[in-house]
């Protein structure tokens, strides 16, 4: 005969309330990880930089003179901030004449993005291998004019630009 | 017929306490579940980096007028009235904050200076896109 036997019933509810806890913080996390699902639109921003670098050195299919200046600042020119480019932005620009000889080339930002394009995407612009926190890349080749000591030439201009701009939440404003 | 001596439940007080801790902890997983799904924290993300892809595309004179309905509806519920979207100029950043604790920053590459303007009865935020930063 055992004596003095507790009851259960009281010390089973510290389990009961272990496993609501446990329940709890699952449904929490689970919650919240939906909710702050990221939006992702570094593919827009490599659209945008196309969009906005194009538009400020090509005008009509011409290629503005200054471009060709060897002290061209393309950041004052086209109004980038420089700071905020280098950490989350690249941009290559390679112009060619004709005979596929390079005229001008431009790399501006952060070169580690470069690398990462390299690797995810091959020559023929296809993607090889899918890595999300690696940046999204842009690039095009297209045929321009520009001119060489007044004369009008013809040429390509190709463009490579990327981006792994990631938002951030913030505790206060 | 002989209504008395019927035994009734015998409600302990432990078992009281039990069933209300109970109640107590599934209204707070009810409310901190509707509180995360009134959507702050997703539309904060959603307008910064609208925001930002607007500023990136933007020329000096161009105006942008945002429809900001869901933004000040969600901001109004959290009793937060001014400074739902400010342009840090100097740090490049759109930081869009519908409640009092915190908000959601995003960083654009353009090199303009704004003006914002936020108008509540509207329910629109008008950017304007001046020349260069000061």
């Amino acid at each position: 005969m055992i004596n003095n036997k507790r009851g259960g019933e009281k010390l089973f509810s510290i389990w009961w309330f272990l496993i609501l806890g446990i329940t709890a913080v699952g449904i929490g996390y689970g919650v919240v990880l939906f909710y702050s699902q990221d939006i992702d639109i570094r593919e827009f921003e490599t659209g945008l930089i196309y969009s906005h670098i194009g538009n400020c050195i090509v005008h009509n299919n011409v290629l503005v003179d200054e471009v060709l200046n060897e002290d061209f600042d393309i950041y004052s020119y086209c109004h980038i901030d420089k700071k905020v480019f280098e950490e989350s932005f690249y941009l290559n620009l390679v112009i060619k004449d004709d005979e596929e000889n390079i005229i001008k080339e431009i790399s501006i930002g952060n070169l580690d993005l470069r690398k990462q394009c390299e690797i995810v995407f091959d020559s023929k612009n296809t993607q090889k291998v899918i890595a999300t926190s690696y940046a999204r890349c842009y690039s095009s080749k297209e045929s321009i004019s520009y001119f060489d000591e007044g004369y009008r030439m013809e040429g390509s201009m190709e463009f490579l630009s990327a981006s792994n701009n990631a938002g951030k939440r913030i505790s206060i404003i | 017929m002989n209504k008395f001596n019927k035994k009734g439940m015998n409600v302990d007080f432990y078992t009281v306490i039990f069933l209300l801790l109970n109640l107590v902890f599934f209204a707070m997983m009810f409310i901190f579940i509707s509180n995360s799904s009134n959507s702050s924290l997703a539309y904060e993300q959603h307008y910064a980096k609208e925001i930002a892809m607007l500023v990136d595309s933007a020329t000096p004179g161009m105006i942008f007028n945002i429809d900001f309905t869901k933004g000040f509806d969600i901001a109004k519920e959290n009793s937060k009235l001014k400074d739902l979207v400010i342009i840090d100029e100097e740090n490049n950043l759109i930081k869009v904050s519908l409640r009092n604790s915190g908000g959601y920053q995003m960083v654009y590459f353009t090199d303009y200076s704004f003006k914002v303007r936020e108008s509540p009865e509207t329910k629109k935020i008008l950017i304007e896109v001046l020349d260069d930063k000061q």
